[in-house]
């Protein structure tokens, strides 16, 4: 269980100077300014959203959360000890595989964030599954997390927007944060919830019924929450995508 | 990377002294770590930042820092302690991480302090600091930035454990 994170993070949408002028040095250094002054505005506005939800263990909630994912996955065994830790880099991930007695390690890592414009709160569930031992002709340890190397790999999101959002995001923000976070901790509960059951959705489906939605070329990709993917039935007002990858489920906050 | 074992209390402070004024007596009867993971910093580009070794030195340091902010700071095992107001502090978040470009620390104190009357207040304090990590000079960047994210909490604390003495010799800046 890895939650790298010790408060809910910010976002940006990456300027594209760059791409405008060219591709060229001085518009890559003028697109990484007008970056780096939309990640600090995103940390002034998101501060006080932290300050009020000082109180939320969002690292508790990610452990219930997968818990209850995995408590109805068929092929998944749970070893007798389920570990948390903040520290989701390579290195740490192919230490813990070394002292594990496990053949196999599931990693379960929680990210939740405020969109860019913070018109939604968003949780992902990136899942992994590595080998202990490496495999054939590799040496370095790290090369057991290399995607190609996993036994497995998924995202799944479920974002959960902000009723009637504002276009100004610092009117979104001070929405977010208003009454002790009350819609915050609302949208973590309720996008923790949604991923109890979408995981397990992701997790039970075979490599050929996965690789059947992502070639279903007759459903055209839409872009919804801010990902790309093929539409799937979902109930009215939600929007669920099929991302080649996992399941992205876009709701509106109850 | 491991932070440096000690604070680096190089950042200026934003808190405006007057001249005339003596520095605030406050003891420090609990200084604690509440931090879930208390051996990670975080991560960037793909790899650790861990606390030092020795967390509870580390964070001594930090809290040492605001007798450079008007504060006599003392310890609950000194024995010449002064008389004034006494605080309890927990470390809530020490992070840093990306966003996009930028690397963002946080820091977050919690301080329950005793004002000499025996009233009392809880508060948090928080201190951040995100900037890009290009062109780096000097000391690291990660390591400034954390720095800089303490420095400003900091300078919160230190505010208000300057009105348990005397207020209106301080201001913010």
């Amino acid at each position: 269980m890895l939650v790298a994170q010790s408060e809910i993070k910010s976002d940006i949408n990456l300027s594209n100077v760059a791409v405008a002028t060219g591709g060229g040095i001085l518009g890559g250094l003028i697109g990484a300014a007008v970056d780096s002054a939309r990640a600090k505005k995103a940390e002034v506005l998101i501060a006080p959203v932290r300050t009020a939800m000082a109180n939320v263990d969002g690292d508790a909630l990610a452990i219930e959360a997968a818990k209850a994912s995995f408590a109805g996955a068929q092929w998944y065994t749970t070893a007798p000890e389920t570990n948390f830790s903040k520290d989701n880099s390579p290195a740490g991930k192919s230490a813990y595989l070394d002292a594990s007695s496990n053949a196999q390690t599931a990693f379960v890592e929680y990210s939740y964030d405020l969109s860019p414009e913070f018109d939604a709160l968003r949780i992902i569930a990136k899942i992994e599954i590595a080998a202990k031992n490496n495999a054939p002709g590799q040496t370095k340890p790290e090369k057991r997390l290399s995607p190609k190397n996993l036994v497995y790999s998924s995202s799944v999101a479920s974002v959960i927007t902000l009723p009637e959002a504002s276009k100004d995001k610092d009117v979104n923000a001070a929405r977010w944060a208003a009454d002790d976070a009350k819609l915050v901790r609302a949208a973590l509960s309720q996008s923790f919830a949604r991923l109890q059951s979408l995981v397990p959705r992701t997790l039970a489906l075979t490599d050929g019924e996965g690789e059947a939605l992502t070639r279903d070329k007759k459903n055209k990709r839409i872009f919804a929450g801010g990902f790309f993917g093929r539409p799937q039935p979902a109930p009215d007002g939600t929007t669920l995508l099929w991302t080649g990858g996992g399941f992205v489920e876009v709701a509106p906050l109850q | 990377m491991t932070l440096s074992s000690t604070f680096d209390n190089t950042v200026p402070s934003q808190v405006k002294l007057s001249r005339k004024a003596s520095l605030c007596p406050v003891r420090i009867i609990a200084l604690e770590d509440v931090r879930r993971s208390p051996e990670m910093i975080g991560v960037h580009d793909r790899r650790p930042i861990y606390a030092p070794q020795d967390g509870a030195a580390w964070l001594k340091s930090i809290v040492q820092a605001l007798s450079t902010r008007g504060i006599a700071v003392s310890f609950d095992t000194q024995a010449d302690t002064a008389v004034g107001a006494t605080a309890k502090i927990d470390l809530a978040t020490a992070w840093i991480t990306n966003t996009k470009v930028n690397i963002s620390a946080n820091a977050v104190f919690r301080m329950h302090v005793t004002n000499p009357d025996k009233t009392s207040f809880e508060r948090s304090y928080r201190g951040g600091n995100s900037r890009m990590t290009y062109w780096s000079n000097g000391r690291p960047v990660l390591q400034q930035a954390i720095d800089t994210a303490f420095a400003r909490a900091l300078d919160a604390m230190a505010v208000d454990l300057l009105a348990t003495c005397q207020s209106e010799e301080i201001s913010p800046a």
